[in-house]
């Protein structure tokens, strides 16, 4: 990985760290007293600020500082949390964003006003609390936090020793070993031991190679997870191991080790030299300098360490392990494309195989294909992340919404962990943006309006996922007035898209999702141009998912997005038609029906089959595709599939069996066909299509 | 970044200017300090009063330049390194103060 895909890697992580932060004001405002959402964002802000610093955002590393310096204000009491503050830190984060997304003309506009109230804001608090001392801001308002039991004084000092030992070429990798330890002494004391037996003479030397190495003792109220987030970036190009040293015995008492055994663990002296230095009763690190068995450095490094086992006390903060690592999407998708080739290359063995009729060799194919399912789940496991990713934004979008449109909104999520390919929910993120502004927009009524209804003057927009088979679906409900379906038929014939006798329901509601369509009689900031569910309709379709809405005049409107779990590798039912086999997805295959020659005619006819009593249209897969009428003797198979609630009868030719499909998107000009998904050959010596019915 | 070498009776003097003595430069400078000691039998003097910014390769290479002369038996020291000279507070702060060990302070 060189430096670039370092500094992508910072800026994937500075984008979710500000999510974080959004989320965290938020909560804030309601528990205006958690000390636990304060210390939470102020350590955002830091990590931005220092690894900002170390791939070149300077200015955002600057502006972080500023901010930074406030919610330390907040921490150490001296400053409350207001709507002031939040609303001040929600603008700062907006800024940040924008310096982290190179938008710097719109950074630079926002950022002088900031500053300078963010400035304000800290001179008043300081003005404040030498006036009010002891009866914190009450008079203006202000809501402070507890000060008398500081988190991070409170919290206790521990030891950890870092052993760093960078890859020669980390330099070439961007990566300043300063500002590495500029972030360690920021946690709080730091002493450092450079080993440089390896560093070569002049001759040797490649000057911009790295060849040293360090072992680093840092005594901190921070956790092993803090310091640790400081090698973030590095850890790729380094040997690094995290410890903390024991600053307590066994009975719980502050444990001092001897300057030897220091000496001795960090390997600058040999343990059997401990003993005859210390028969010579003198000072130990005195006369191990003596002895020159250790070097100055090395004795002061050690004696640091001491003194910093002294000053910890008791040791009570436990371990906290990173459980997870973070790979680039990339990677991944490469990954997810291997497996995707080993699927069909596996396909192709066992095809082979019962082809061959060598049953040792189906044998070996079998155990293959059981291994290349695990593998794939696996693969396909890694890619699911939870809605929650997706639905982060939505609680400031709703806060800022309510604000502009001067209307009381409560926002209500639930089902966050249900989870998703990563693909889908990255793609998922606009259309629900869409569908919440037109929510709070034309949704929910004004206060005074729900108030005259009845109503809580609030609306409340409800977002709730759950998994419904091999689909996910997302509900966006809201309490609002509903769809006004008189106003949206009298549009739609307006604009000629019914005819003015249409009456039906459903048929009014999807005109929403017409292009250009609106009912708004004024164009506000947030919606009314007709433009966004139009847009939601054909990113889902992209997804192969689909919408549906419920309305109720006076009770409100929910809007269900329907979408597959993952788009790449599905279970199919493998048909042949006209020659060509076709792959439909397998989980809305309801069942298989045979369908003799002699029964043809009639149901060719009608158009539709009677099954169990229910009347099942029949689509004819040879016509829909063009490939002739067939051998109208032979018998052929109905494949009865439920298409969203709607059950439909395919007319194929043969059965063929269960098939694992990998699905490849076609290239832009073939994505206009309508009835196929996506393709891939050769599988066999065959074409194979999924077929989207 | 410039390198001038100043011979007098008893040492060789390299005195580092200009740019910052970091990693994009710390290549030059690597080939100017061989060819300012090559062949040489003094002690060398190494003047850093000009020298702003620096990194690790900067500490990296004169641990390197002394561990070189002192297998020839000659010495390093350094000029203009007062106190709180950048090159003193960043080899604290990166655990190598040992770059300086014996290196004292050479009279002008």
């Amino acid at each position: 990985m060189n430096f670039e895909d370092n500094k992508g890697l910072f800026v994937e992580e500075a984008r979710e760290l500000l999510e974080a932060i959004e989320a965290k004001l938020l909560e804030l405002e309601d528990r205006p007293r958690d000390e636990a959402i304060v210390d939470d964002v102020f350590r955002s802000l830091h990590t931005i600020k220092g690894s900002g610093s170390m791939f070149g955002f300077d200015e955002m590393t600057a502006f972080a500082h500023g901010l930074e310096n406030l919610f330390d204000d907040v921490r150490k009491g001296r400053l409350g949390v207001t709507r002031e503050v939040i609303g001040l830190t929600l603008e700062s984060v907006d800024c940040l964003s924008s310096l982290l997304e190179g938008r710097d003309d719109e950074a630079a506009r926002a950022r002088g006003s900031i500053e300078s109230r963010l400035e304000a804001v800290r001179r008043g608090a300081g003005a404040n609390a030498a006036d009010t001392a002891g009866s914190a801001g009450a008079s203006k308002g202000i809501v402070p936090i507890d000060a008398d039991d500081d988190a991070s004084e409170a919290g206790l000092t521990n030891v950890y020793r870092v052993r760093f030992k960078p890859d020669a070429d980390i330099l070439g990798r961007g990566v300043k070993i300063e500002n590495l330890f500029a972030e360690l002494a920021e946690l709080g004391d730091v002493a450092a031991v450079a080993d440089a037996s390896r560093v070569p003479e002049l001759d040797g030397l490649e000057p911009s190679s790295l060849y040293l190495s360090w072992i680093v003792d840092v005594s901190t109220t921070a956790s092993e997870a803090d310091v640790s987030s400081v090698f973030m970036f590095v850890e790729d190009y380094a040997e690094l191991r995290i410890e903390r040293l024991s600053v307590v015995d066994a009975e719980g008492k502050p444990a001092v080790p001897p300057i030897g055994e220091i000496l001795a663990a960090r390997g600058a002296l040999a343990r059997d030299s401990i003993a005859e230095i210390r028969g010579r009763q003198k000072p130990f690190g005195e006369l191990a300098l003596e002895s020159g068995k250790v070097s100055k450095p090395e004795l002061e490094a050690a004696l640091a360490e001491q003194r910093m086992a002294k000053a910890a006390g008791r040791e009570r903060e436990s371990k906290k392990e990173s459980a997870s690592i973070r790979v680039r999407k990339e990677k991944l998708d490469y990954l997810v494309d291997a497996v995707g080739e080993l699927v069909i290359l596996q396909a192709r063995l066992r095809q082979a195989a019962a082809e061959a009729g060598l049953d040792e060799f189906s044998g070996i194919a079998e155990d293959l294909s059981r291994l290349t399912d695990e593998l794939r789940d696996a693969t396909m496991n890694i890619r699911m992340v939870p809605l929650d990713e997706s639905f982060s934004g939505f609680p400031r979008l709703v806060h800022d919404l309510a604000s502009q449109l001067g209307k009381e909104l409560n926002l209500t999520v639930r089902g966050g962990s249900t989870e998703l390919d990563k693909n889908i929910i990255e793609s998922l993120k606009d259309p629900l943006v869409h569908i919440v502004r037109n929510s709070a927009d034309h949704g929910v009524e004004a206060p005074d309006e729900r108030e005259r209804a009845g109503k809580p003057r609030a609306g409340t927009i409800t977002i709730e996922a759950r998994q419904q088979g091999s689909r996910v679906e997302i509900e966006i409900a809201d309490d609002g007035a509903g769809l006004d379906l008189e106003r949206i038929r009298e549009r739609g014939v307006e604009r000629g898209l019914i005819d003015a006798s249409e009456r039906d329901p459903e048929r009014i509601k999807q005109l929403i999702f017409e292009p250009g369509f609106s009912t708004a009689r004024r164009t506000t900031g947030v919606s009314g141009r007709g433009v966004g569910m139009d847009v939601v309709m054909s990113n889902l379709r992209r997804l192969r998912g689909d919408v549906s809405i419920v309305s109720e005049r006076g009770r409100g409107t929910a809007i269900t997005l329907s979408i597959p779990l993952t788009l790449v590798i599905v279970d199919g039912l493998l048909v042949r038609v006209g020659g060509v086999h076709y792959v439909v997805n397998l989980s809305q295959v309801l069942e298989c029906v045979d369908e003799p020659a002699a029964d043809r005619a009639g149901r060719a006819a009608r158009g539709f089959i009677d099954l169990r009593g229910r009347t099942v249209p029949i689509v004819d897969l040879r016509a829909r595709f063009g490939l002739g009428r067939g051998d109208d003797t032979a018998d052929r198979r109905l494949v009865i599939i439920d298409d969203d609630g709607s059950v439909i009868a395919l007319w194929v030719d043969a059965v063929v069996g269960k098939q694992q499909v990998v699905i490849k998107p076609f290239t832009m000009d073939l994505r206009q066909i309508a009835v196929i998904a996506g393709a891939r050959w050769p599988l066999s010596s065959t074409r194979e299509r999924s077929s989207r019915p | 970044m410039s390198v001038i070498v100043m011979n007098d009776s008893e040492n060789l003097t390299i005195r580092v200017a200009g740019r910052p003595a970091t990693v994009a430069e710390i290549d030059e400078l690597g080939d100017d300090f061989r060819s300012a000691i090559a062949g040489g039998s003094l002690g060398v003097v190494v003047d850093l009063s000009e020298v702003g910014k620096l990194d690790v390769t900067f500490l990296q290479l004169l641990v390197s330049l002394r561990a070189t002369l002192a297998r020839a038996g000659r010495s390093l020291s350094c000029r203009g390194l007062s106190p709180d000279h950048p090159a003193r507070r960043q080899a604290a702060a990166l655990g190598l103060s040992a770059a300086f060990d014996g290196c004292e302070e050479s009279p002008r």
